[in-house]
């Protein structure tokens, strides 16, 4: 047996070493069943734990050192378990209990067996418990029942890590009727009370209890004579008499109980007391056994039952701890992804601007496909705009229509929230898309505020199934952007209201209201020549930029080129880019001619400017004309360069009307409308026009002559000069016949 | 332009310590003079450019004579197109912007003396540009000449009386472009 071979102060050190590593003492498996069916009953107090802890040295020992290790003081004026208890972190006191061990060995085959060891326990402690209370000493009851239990951790110490070895001493107790404590010395150099004190100062428990559990085999009397802490180590001796007497449990110490005279006398006790305390313990320990299930048949079985229970429950509180934390964290990605959103846009950002920042984020956070948002268009519009993000998470903004008979926002969407299968709603949207949303897993959902859906979006999912599971986020997040771009669109209305209104209280509108506008001129296009001026403005920079580059690197090429011949073509490249360049001149010029400045001017003046410029256009030096200027209308009141110009322009084509360009012209110059105006005719003998000629005459780039030789401007800017100078121009042609062209002029 | 640099313009011009052009100085490899009566000593621009080039050493840094040039037009284009005319004529350097806001660094960076200027730039109207620059005491010297397709007459008037030198529409003519250029510069 290797025990013989131990050498008392090898054995003990070795001893010493296996009970140092415990750190706490097994219970049995009824007490274990016990504590696991309170935990699941209730998690609310911990008093409700209280009766079992303090009938269980294992637990009480446990318990003990974890009131020490969370700083709560458990002497002050008395020893108050169940207040500590209280003070105690409900979850830590839970997860002690739940990892408490179990006896492996409960009924143990030899020796005393656990539940023998702890009703000697218990029966010490009752006495203890009883002794302390009717001592003259005024002791502490609570801290002698406490100490009571606790007095032979030790042997339960023995018990956990050498079962084998305790087995042993208590059958050579038994046989020897001899203390237990003589045995072990014998055996293993040491002996519980010296182990249990071991244990005592290493969980720290009370001064008081330690000394309990150390010297209550030994003088008592004599040694809380000197040091009145081993009081209660007597109050507990003396306990451990009237337990033996009891009969009640097994101590595992077979030794004829010592006398007790001295013990109880020092401590004021009676014999007669002692016999009550000892009545009246039957009861008590019976109770005792009672609630910790000692008697139960099948203790193992309970405790198998007690402790699947409570991994039951435990598994589930974990599972739903875990989904629990899950939605948490979802739900805190979810407010990551709003605020990321809500910090993209300002007060300012567009309607289609935060649409395409929410696409992209949608795509990015749930991790879709491609995302197609598009705005609901508004009023009766079937144009929508909408913003596509590809699976790089590049965008692009783009204008849809929306077919007749079809809602851009389909019906059971329309007000209110919805996952649909985007392709059986919006196949119409997909068709004008240059990419292709996978069919069946894209899905389509509403934005919807105020009850109405201000936009859709569509996404591929990467797993379809994912819909269900999202769908209360895609509500969330997309109820936020509805507000949101509900917001922008109703802050667009409000600005393009206000500036139409600007315009209405400020425009010219506005001063016409008081002040009649003289009525244009029957030849006057108002609103036709604007549009046109603005086209021409438009293209004149549009048009002269290519034309510059066609042009100059036409002139670049020409410069370098040897070969005369294509010298040649590239000038005509180049000749032909600039007269480009002056159609769209002469388009502006028309279309919005410089300001007039009118000045009294006198008609000779003018004609004499149109004839040289005439002869300067024609070649012709001198021009067969005939000019008559009445008296009464010599002079005029307009801008005299502009009004020469539409005179040579008139001049020039009455000169092309000849064959041989000297055939005579005709000048009139009259009063006319009561003397405001003058009336000047300019007429030739020439070929005349037909009268579809002549409807066309005074449209730009029309020509009677056949096309590219000129640009046919002559007329129309003679009847536009006319016009901005507050004149007209009017045209009578017969062909054959001969053309007259007649000028009305403001005279002041 | 600078015809005889000291050690230390040379090592900045060079990008090179004044230590590395005294020793090349010294060993004959960067020919020079010293300054009759004191130890200074003196480098020949043609020297220093034979330097360059012997040792590899770009040559942008230094001061090349060249009139310069810059170039605004938003149309890409139009900026080689005017690049490749004035880079043909060789007698001018270049840089190009494409915004009256590159413009206006360039002008800072670059300091040209004349800058050819498109009118209708995407971020701020030719006007501006032009306003803005003669209004810096810095760059009153600098000549700005419109390049543009603009047609009207009033907005041209307004141009040249926001301090434009002058005007040249386009499509332009290769040799009138450089004849304004030269004319602005008052160069032979």
């Amino acid at each position: 047996m290797p025990d013989k071979s131990f050498t008392p102060p090898t054995a003990a050190r070795q001893v010493e070493f296996a009970i140092g590593r415990l750190d706490s003492l097994s219970t049995l498996p009824s007490i274990a069943a016990q504590v696991f069916s309170k935990l699941l009953q209730s998690s609310s107090s911990p008093l409700v734990l209280a009766d079992i802890i303090e009938s269980d040295p294992a637990l009480m020992a446990s318990v003990l050192s974890l009131i020490d290790r969370h700083g709560i003081r458990l002497t002050g004026r008395s020893f108050l378990l169940r207040v500590a208890l209280e003070r105690l972190p409900a979850q830590i006191l839970r997860d002690a209990l739940l990892s408490i061990k179990v006896s492996r060995d409960p009924q143990a085959r030899e020796g005393v067996s656990r539940k023998e060891l702890l009703l000697h326990s218990l029966a010490v402690a009752c006495s203890a418990e009883s002794i302390a209370r009717i001592a003259p000493a005024r002791l502490d009851s609570q801290l002698a029942y406490c100490a009571g239990l606790l007095h032979d951790i030790g042997k339960l110490a023995l018990a956990d890590a050498m079962p084998k070895s305790f087995a042993r001493i208590v059958e050579e107790a038994k046989s020897g009727q001899s203390c237990s404590s003589a045995v072990e010395q014998r055996r293993l150099g040491t002996d519980h009370t010296i182990l249990g004190k071991r244990l005592a100062q290493k969980w720290r428990f009370p001064d008081a209890i330690t000394l309990a559990i150390w010297l209550h085999h030994s003088d008592t009397a004599a040694i809380s004579q000197d040091m009145p802490q081993a009081r209660i180590a007597q109050v507990v001796q003396l306990a451990d008499f009237v337990a033996r007497q009891s009969g009640m449990g097994q101590s595992g110490s077979y030794d004829p109980p010592e006398s007790i005279e001295k013990n109880a006398q020092s401590l004021g006790i009676s014999l007669e007391q002692l016999q009550q305390i000892l009545q009246g313990l039957l009861t008590e320990i019976a109770e005792k056994s009672r609630l910790l299930g000692l008697d139960s048949a099948d203790a193992v079985a309970d405790y198998g039952d007690a402790a699947h229970a409570a991994a039951a429950q435990l598994a589930r509180r974990q599972t739903e701890l875990s989904a629990e934390n899950r939605n948490l964290q979802t739900a805190s990605s979810h407010l990551d992804f709003v605020t990321d959103f809500l910090l993209s846009i300002n007060s300012t950002t567009g309607a289609i601007d935060l649409a395409e920042s929410f696409a992209g984020r949608w795509q990015k956070f749930y991790q879709t496909g491609m995302v197609c948002l598009y705005l609901a268009p508004p009023g009766e519009s079937r144009r929508l705009d909408a913003v596509v993000v590809e699976s790089l998470g590049q965008s692009k903004t783009l204008c849809l229509d929306v077919p007749d008979q079809v809602s851009a926002v389909p019906k059971p969407i329309a007000n209110s929230f919805a996952v649909l299968d985007a392709h059986a709603h919006i196949g119409w949207l997909f068709e004008q898309l240059d990419v292709d949303f996978g069919a069946g897993r894209t899905k389509l959902i509403p934005l919807i505020s105020n009850d109405r859906a201000v936009a859709a979006i569509a996404f591929e999912l990467h797993y379809p199934g994912d819909a269900a599971l999202f769908e209360e986020k895609f509500k969330t997040s997309s109820s936020i952007a509805a507000a949101v771009l509900d917001i922008a669109l109703a802050s667009a209305d409000h600005q393009c209201f206000a500036e139409r209104f600007a315009q209405l209280i400020s425009g010219p509108g506005a001063v016409r209201a008081s002040m009649p506008e003289p009525v244009p001129p029957e030849t006057v296009t108002g609103s036709s020549i604007e549009a046109l001026a603005e086209m021409a403005a438009g293209a004149a920079h549009e048009l002269n930029n290519p034309l510059a580059i066609v042009s100059g690197r036409a002139q670049l090429l020409a410069e370098a080129e040897t070969d005369q011949q294509k010298k040649e073509i590239l000038n005509l490249i180049r000749q032909n880019a600039s007269e480009a360049s002056a159609i769209i001149k002469d388009l502006m010029t028309f279309a919005e001619p410089p300001q007039p400045r009118p000045a009294r001017t006198e008609i000779r003046q003018i004609l004499d400017e149109a004839l040289q410029l005439t002869s300067r256009k024609t070649n012709v030096e001198h021009i067969n004309v005939q000019i008559e200027v009445a008296e009464d209308a010599k002079e005029v009141f307009v801008d005299s360069a502009q009004i020469a110009s539409a005179i040579a322009n008139v001049l020039t084509n009455a000169i092309e009307s000849y064959s041989d360009e000297l055939g005579p012209i005709k000048i009139t110059a009259q009063s006319a409308g009561s003397g405001e105006m003058v009336r000047l005719q300019i007429m030739d003998l020439g070929c005349g026009m037909d009268a579809q000629t002549l409807r066309k005459a005074v449209q730009p780039f029309f020509s009677a002559r056949p096309a590219g030789r000129k640009r046919g401007m002559g007329l129309a800017y003679a009847a536009r000069f006319a016009q901005i100078n507050g004149g007209a121009l009017s045209i009578e042609s017969q062909p054959g016949v001969g053309t007259t062209v007649t000028f009305h002029l403001p005279s002041r | 332009m600078k015809d005889l640099f000291t050690t230390g313009e040379a090592a900045e011009v060079c990008k090179v310590s004044q230590q590395t052009i005294i020793r090349c100085f010294d060993a004959g490899r960067l020919e020079g003079f010293r300054v009759p009566g004191s130890k200074f000593r003196r480098i020949p621009r043609q020297s220093l450019i034979k330097f360059m080039k012997d040792n590899s050493i770009p040559l942008d840094t230094i001061d090349s004579g060249k009139r310069k040039v810059l170039i605004v037009d938003d149309d890409a284009e139009i900026v080689e197109l005017i690049v490749d005319i004035l880079g043909r004529d060789g007698r001018f350097e270049m840089q190009t912007a494409s915004s009256g806001y590159e413009a206006g660094i360039a002008t800072q960076q670059f300091r040209p003396e004349v800058i050819l200027l498109d009118y209708m730039l995407p971020d701020v109207n030719g006007n501006v540009v032009c306003q803005t620059i003669k209004r810096n005491p810095d760059f009153e010297e600098v000549k700005i000449i419109i390049v543009s397709g603009v047609v009207k007459q009033d907005e041209i008037d307004q141009l040249l009386k926001s301090g434009a030198e002058d005007f040249i529409r386009k499509p332009f003519s290769v040799e009138v472009l450089i004849a304004r250029i030269t004319a602005a510069l008052k160069m032979k």
